[in-house]
């Protein structure tokens, strides 16, 4: 819903004059931000039909025009399956990178949706922790490249996306699209266990290959990702929403007041790759 | 409590007073020679005895006076001053006639006329307009707006150009009480805000109220903006009109029946869509609205008008969205004389507000609206000239139904879905006096008896320790709670009731015939809610009753003045301070999901408010140079304290802000006639930047390739500060028959092209990657052309 505010946002350029200025900006005290994801990826080439990858980010935020990531490359990073007791280790690699040492990349073979995963980081003293479990997602039916039904100009092309819907109570997905286009989507509204159409808008790039990513979700995961979509595309215009911090998930223990940015999450992900086409086949007919 | 139910003992004893002296009363209405519509706020004068009153809002005045003979003056600006000589030996009552004076178009005013009355009254902070001053003020694209006009007095404000609604002493924008012809309006603006919908041809008299309001008005906190419409030409048939650069208008008025019954039509449309074609643009916005007044005078005791409004705004893109919104409202009035000193006004009200969004992209529709039907009957008591009463009931039935979606193809993957309508029942009684205690000092108390019943609905749900916000107490995130279950309550009973008593009261203390000082305190009550996490509210917005989740929002504002009338007249300055406090004020948590959210208490934090500010008004009311200056300072802040000591809150449970803050405020205004053909209307306006939230701080988030801004404490920073310089060259050439009357308008908007921020957002350029501030200014130098005419 909070998508709408953007063609809104475009009627007023029609009139109105955006540019971008010089302004002083205060800078916070830097934070650790950490991004961490446990993902169990649908691959039929498997033999279990997914593969389990994990990865730990580390950084600490910078200020706003900076563009050098302030990577943290000293901590200490451990994911705990709780009920089987098993720990597994992180080492950094590279730029704030931290990846399963080799002994515990043996260790994921799979992902127990009832199992809880706890991750673990030290760093300078402090310890930020936060459990989750897998969240499932559903498979992609068929992603295309369709002209534009609303579309402004003749060659305007959008992504139609279909999903089978999952029965039972409210259930949350994922959609990322790549470069940071991200949005949540619940299924409160939809036929209960129908298949599930819907477009989107996409910065139009050509011949490339543009890789949808469906993710499971909780509504706590949603909320995040929905919060990202807000504060990094429609914050503060005429018709913004007040901007805010995104929080996550993350808790410090040591000191609660210096929490953390950034999300743990425990997903399973299908996958879909379509190639971008400059002038799509349905131009033809 | 007891303090209070004293005070009204003492007004009802008050009342029975019995009159001594042996005393005729004298009574009538004033009129408008021309068309025979009734004239508000004409001031007449019994110099003999030193007494003034104003006509009421039907026209109407009374006196009571002993025998004599007396000379009565009736002075209404832009009319040409009468005097009547009357020789009382029993009670009288007569119509006076006013005629317009010939120079209408060139008078600037802005309340107060005649300072013998306004220096000697109770009534403070306040403003009246009249429609050709609205007309005056040069305006964006030439389009004079009611809105607009008024934001450049004192203590009223937008948070930006484009804002919808206006604030009013740091209250926001759902706080004001938009009175048309007595029926409430749930938006006054077109197209999100560019205009307002309130034809300017049509405005009679608009009266502004930022303090002291009357106990006769209540459910809003802030402010009352009373507009009256015209009733239409009794005698002949005349029309007006004028041709612009976003819309043309028309209106039309004359008898049905000479001397008795009248009509007035009037319309607007925006026509910009209609070219936009040619151009291959097939998106389009626009909006219209109608006006239609009926007034029928059975005998001089008995009036009935008819007034109906109706106004859409239409914003199309194709294929992606179509949008419509708008008002309609229905008012049938009786006026009725049951003798000199007793007057009556009875309304019933008809009205509704729809939203309806259209979003072909994902295949639904959905459709939110409130309908209410209001019931006034009001009563003006004059007892004695010390003494005067007014009292009365109002009742309004609400049906606010938060949305329904349904599917638009015919795939059906949406499920047709219709929220739960929420009812409500809002009553009142109230009553006020205007008491002189000595011919120096004046008295006005009132007291408002306001209830608000909430009627049952299904499926309510059911929270742990009633709080729909669940607090994480580890992340400090607060989130929508999850029900422990639900309940349901009939439609026909009470799920929450509210009663409360709003005392108001007014002080004047005249020291001389050119000074005066005033004081005056309010309590208020707001029962429905406009929901808004946006900077400026939108018309998605929802407004929502108070119930088993909301508890109504509270005010006092206390207020003080010092009014003085300089050089008899030629100017007038007042200086008013006041205090302001909230109760209950409704807000949000961080990242609240307020859009079609059908468990809005889900997304809501409770807390107080506190303004306070200084304003100035100096006008020059005659002369070939008119106009005003309006200096403020204020202050507008906002407080969410967490609801446990452990709960964090927003903003660390510290003061901050309000999203209208605005430390100073200037405008000038001022026109100057060179002769009767030409004359030059300038403005000046200068505005502290409001606050806003500024980001302070970005990390990468590499799993999703994604730039994340880091925000501010809510509302730490302030945009660039606001100035604008407008200009307007009137020519009205010498008609050439006497049937019409042109008048030609040249203006040009934001003169020095002054790129005033609208918002400012942090956003990541797509080209180059980087991170980037974006000023986002609405309007730049516009000049513009306009028509207006009279036949």
């Amino acid at each position: 819903m909070k998508k709408i505010w953007y063609y809104f946002v475009i009627f007023f350029s029609l009139l109105a004059c955006e540019e971008a200025i010089d302004l002083d900006l205060d800078t916070e005290p830097p934070r650790l931000v950490i991004d961490a994801a446990l993902l169990r990826t649908r691959n039929e080439n498997t033999a279990t039909g997914f593969e389990n990858s994990a990865q730990v980010n580390l950084s600490f935020t910078r200020s706003f025009f900076s563009e050098t990531p302030l990577p943290v490359t000293n901590a200490q990073v451990t994911i705990t399956a709780i009920n089987a007791n098993i720990i597994l280790n992180f080492i950094h690699v590279d730029g704030g990178s931290y990846a399963l040492d080799s002994e515990s990349t043996t260790k994921i073979n799979g992902i127990d949706p009832t199992e809880s995963f706890k991750l673990s980081v030290i760093h300078n003293g402090e310890t930020y922790e936060s459990t989750e479990k897998l969240q499932l997602a559903t498979p992609i039916i068929e992603a295309k490249q369709i002209k534009n039904p609303g579309g402004f100009d003749e060659e305007d092309f959008v992504i139609e996306v279909t999903f089978q819907d999952k029965p039972g109570s409210i259930n949350y997905f994922v959609f990322d699209f790549g470069g940071g286009d991200i949005f949540s989507i619940d299924d409160e509204f939809i036929e209960e266990g129908s298949a599930f159409t819907f477009i989107n808008n996409f910065d139009k790039q050509v011949d490339r290959d543009l890789k949808i990513k469906l993710i499971g979700a909780d509504q706590r995961f949603a909320i995040y990702i929905d919060d990202l979509a807000t504060i990094t595309t429609d914050s503060g215009g005429p018709f913004g929403v007040v901007p805010f911090k995104v929080r996550g998930n993350i808790v410090n223990i040591t000191n609660p007041d210096n929490f953390p940015f950034g999300y743990f999450r425990v997903n399973e992900v299908y996958e879909s790759t379509i190639l971008l086409e400059d002038t799509p086949k349905f131009f033809d007919e | 409590m007891k303090k209070q139910l004293y005070f009204l003992n003492l007004l009802f004893s008050l009342s029975f007073v019995s009159i001594w002296a042996q005393k005729y009363t004298i009574s009538g209405s004033v009129e408008n020679a021309n068309s025979q519509e009734k004239l508000i706020g004409v001031n007449i004068f019994i110099k003999d005895l030193n007494i003034g009153a104003t006509t009421n809002s039907y026209g109407y005045y009374t006196f009571n006076v002993p025998e004599g003979t007396y000379d009565i003056s009736y002075s209404f600006i832009g009319y040409e001053t009468a005097t009547k000589t009357i020789q009382v030996n029993s009670n009288l009552s007569w119509v006076t006639e006013l005629s317009p004076a010939l120079e209408t178009l060139d008078e600037v005013v802005i309340a107060k006329t005649k300072q013998q009355v306004s220096l000697k009254g109770t009534e403070m902070s306040t403003n009246t307009l009249q429609g050709t001053t609205i007309k005056n003020i040069p305006a964006v694209l030439g389009e004079a707006d009611v809105i607009k006009a008024i934001t450049l007095l004192p203590g009223v404000s937008t948070a930006n150009e484009t804002a919808s609604g206006f604030n009013v002493r740091g209250g926001s924008s759902d706080q004001n009480l938009i009175l048309m012809d007595e029926a409430t309006l749930f938006s006054s603006s077109h197209l999100f805000g560019f205009f307002s919908i309130f034809n300017p041809d049509i405005v009679k008299d608009l009266k502004l109220y930022k303090g002291g309001i009357p106990a006769r008005y209540g459910g809003r906190l802030s402010s009352v903006l009373d507009i009256r419409q015209r009733e239409g030409n009794k005698k002949e048939f005349h029309g007006e009109g004028g041709i612009g650069t976003i819309t043309s208008r028309l209106l039309l008025e004359g008898p049905i029946q000479k001397n008795k019954t009248s009509f007035l039509v009037a319309g607007r449309t925006s026509y910009v869509h209609l070219f936009l074609p040619l151009f291959d643009i097939s998106n389009s916005a626009s909006y219209y609205d109608f006006n239609l007044k009926v007034n029928h005078t059975i005998n001089e005791k008995n009036n009935f008008y008819l007034s109906s409004y109706s106004g859409v705004d239409n914003f199309e893109l194709e294929g992606v969205l179509s949008n419509q919104y708008g008002n309609r409202f229905t008012n049938f009035r009786w006026n009725h004389v049951f003798s000199s000193n007793l007057f009556s006004n009875t309304s019933l009200i008809y009205a509704d507000y729809f939203y309806k969004l259209d979003l072909n992209v994902v295949g639904f529709s959905w459709k939110s609206d409130i309908t209410y039907l209001n019931f006034k009957y009001d009563f003006e008591h004059y007892l004695k000239d010390e003494f005067k009463l007014k009292y009365g009931l109002n009742l309004i039935n609400y049906s606010f139904n938060p949305g329904s979606i349904k599917s638009l193809s015919d795939s059906n993957q949406f499920i047709s879905e219709r929220f739960t309508e929420k009812k409500g029942l809002e009553g009142a009684l109230y009553v006020e006096a205007d008491i002189d205690i000595s011919d120096k000092l004046k008295i006005s108390p009132g007291l408002r008896l306001s209830n608000f019943l909430r009627f049952g609905e299904p499926n309510i749900s059911i929270y742990e320790n009633n709080q729909p916000v669940f607090y994480e107490q580890n992340t400090n995130i607060y989130k929508e709670a999850d029900p422990i279950g639900e309940t349901s309550i009939s439609r026909n009973k009470i799920w929450k009731d509210f009663y409360n008593l709003e005392p108001r009261i007014g002080l004047a203390y005249e020291i001389n015939d050119a000074n005066a000082i005033k004081a005056s305190y309010q309590r208020t009550v707001q029962y429905v809610h406009l929901i808004s996490n946006t900077s400026t509210p939108t018309p998605l917005d929802i407004w929502t009753p108070s119930g088993g989740f909301i508890e109504p929002e509270k005010s006092n504002q206390w207020a003080a003045g010092y009014f003085r009338d300089i050089a008899d007249g030629a100017f007038t300055l007042s200086t008013e301070m006041y205090y302001k406090e909230i109760e209950n004020k409704i807000n949000f948590f961080d990242g609240a999901d307020i859009i079609g959210n059908r468990n809005i208490e889900r997304t809501l934090l409770f807390g107080k408010g506190r303004a306070y500010g200084l304003e100035f008004l100096l006008q020059k009311n005659i002369g070939k140079f008119q106009g005003w200056l309006a200096y403020t300072f204020s202050r507008s802040e906002e407080l969410i304290a967490g609801r446990t000591p452990n709960e964090i809150g927003i903003n660390n449970s510290e003061w901050f802000p309000s999203n209208f803050d605005k430390t100073h405020d200037i405008s000038i205004i001022g026109n100057y006639s060179f002769n009767k053909k030409w004359k030059l209307n300038a403005s000046f306006n200068f505005q502290t930047g409001v606050p806003a939230t500024f980001a302070s701080g970005a990390y990468n988030l590499a799993s999703f390739d994604i730039k994340v801004p880091v925000f501010g404490e809510r509302n730490a920073n302030r945009l660039p500060n606001f100035h604008r310089f407008d200009i307007a060259v009137n020519y009205t050439p010498k008609p050439k028959n006497k049937k019409w009357q042109g008048e030609w308008v040249f203006s040009i908007y934001n003169l020095y092209n002054r790129k005033n921020a609208n918002s400012i957002t942090f956003e990541r350029n797509f080209e180059t990657n980087r991170n980037e501030a974006i000023r986002l200014s609405i309007f730049g130098i516009i000049p513009a052309v306009s028509y207006n005419f009279k036949f």
